[in-house]
């Protein structure tokens, strides 16, 4: 019966696994990092499969890989942190738009969309961890609030105000000069 | 009629189509006439746009779908059988035929034809399973062959076959045989019909042949350019007819 079973585990989260690296590495920041914990994920999922009584796999699925990287952040928020601080990523930030002409400017204008691509990655990257799950869930992933209030175990209200200050944070990066509403 | 300050948080839910009607009809009603709401509407929606735009997803790395999956144990199943008598019924009658069909996922090789076979049915059965079955759902191939762009690195066929009796329900992304491909679900009475696409150099075994996996045809076609792997519980010279059709139409 094994067999049978991680059968249906593996059909059921096969599809899953693009956006379960893409929550981890937005998460976790590190390629390698990320891989390891959608690894452990799936390791967890089979071992909770008996408990899914269907509805959305995605939303599951996430959840497990959500627990397994804020695991893997609290371990390495022991050891001293590498250039996420907010200066470092302003610096970065300055760099790039130096080197793209201007960080508000139209992306149109932006030279090539690797720079745009990179300009926005950095700005997404610096929120706080809370907000860019949010951000990342549903504009990368585009999942809906109820999905994201399952995948994040937070109720819907959160997930409207988290995704706000997100945007807003996103935006202010972008826009460092801008008005602030 | 609604406050600025009850209008303001609720900016981002309007855009991303997440209020209810009044809801949505109230803050519309504010946006009118609040030059500020107004501001802030069109610097939210420039800015999704270009977060649109940009491919900001991080791709799995090559290579680590196979690797991910193969690190997966082959752990015993002491309580599949009680979780299946809890499901309702016609899912545990569904569930049944993927343990069905599915009984030797685990072990299955790549190229290797039974094994193969029993993907492709499995995974049209498990979009049997309600949910899954489409992510797109149109009867129009200038809405779902679109949808595809950017979820797919190819734009696969997607005919229509109405006039042949075969109705288009949808398409959605799948991954199977270990290759990430195009699965268009199509209708006729009361049987469903699975077309896995994908590149003819994608890794899926070539040679048109045809198998019954559990009371599923599998037949496996190419149109020179896809291969196409179709899965259906229709009578097997309906099933040819279908695939000729279909095999036609993407060519013309
Ligand atoms: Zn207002």
């Amino acid at each position: 019966m094994d067999s049978t079973r991680n059968a249906r585990y593996t059909a059921l989260v096969s599809a899953e696994l693009p956006a379960a690296y893409n929550l981890a590495r937005w998460l976790v920041r590190d390629s390698t990092e990320a891989e390891d914990v959608v690894q452990e994920a799936l390791v967890r999922g089979l071992q909770y499969f008996d408990g899914y009584r269907g509805g959305s796999a995605r939303s599951w699925f996430l959840a497990i890989v959500r627990n397994v990287a804020l695991g893997a952040l609290g371990t390495k928020r022991r050891h001293p942190e590498v250039s996420l601080d907010d200066d470092a990523s302003d610096a970065l930030m300055d760099e790039l738009a130096g080197q793209a002409g201007g960080i508000g400017v139209d992306p149109a204008d932006v030279a090539g969309g690797e720079h745009e691509r990179e300009i926005l990655r950095r700005a997404i990257g610096a929120l706080p961890t809370d907000q860019r799950a949010v951000v990342v869930l549903r504009d990368i992933d585009g999942l809906g609030y109820r999905e994201i209030a399952e995948v994040l175990g937070i109720p819907i209200g959160t997930v409207m105000s988290r995704l706000s200050r997100g945007r807003d944070g996103v935006a202010a990066r972008l826009n460092p000069g801008g008005e602030r509403p | 009629m609604m406050s600025h300050d009850q209008a303001h948080p609720l900016i981002d839910a309007f855009l991303d189509g997440e209020l209810g009607a009044v809801e949505s009809a109230d803050f519309e009603g504010h946006a009118r006439q609040c030059r500020q709401c107004q501001d802030l509407l069109a610097a939210r929606r420039a800015l999704l746009e270009r977060l649109r735009r940009a491919p900001l997803r991080y791709p799995l790395p090559a290579g680590s779908e196979r690797r991910l999956l193969a690190s997966l144990p082959a752990a015993p199943a002491p309580r599949a059988r009680r979780m299946l008598s809890s499901l309702p019924l016609p899912a545990a009658l569904a569930a049944s035929l993927v343990l069905a069909v599915g009984a030797y996922w685990a072990g299955h090789r790549h190229g290797d034809s039974r094994l193969a076979a029993e993907a492709f049915a499995s995974a049209h059965v498990r979009s049997m399973l309600a949910e899954a079955r489409v992510e797109v759902l149109s009867s129009d191939h200038h809405t779902v062959r679109p949808w595809f762009t950017g979820r797919l690195s190819f734009a696969p066929p997607v005919p229509e076959l109405a006039a042949d009796g075969y109705s288009l329900v949808g398409g959605r992304v799948d991954y199977v045989d270990h290759v990430r491909c195009a699965a268009l679900v199509y209708r006729a009475g009361a049987h469903w019909i699975t077309v896995f696409v994908a590149p003819n150099d994608s890794g899926w075994r070539s040679g048109d042949e045809r198998t019954r996996e559990d009371g599923y045809q599998v037949i496996r076609a190419s149109t020179g350019t896809f291969r196409m792997v179709t899965v259906t519980d229709m009578a097997d010279a309906e099933t040819r007819r279908f695939v000729d059709r279909w095999l036609a139409a993407a060519a013309g």
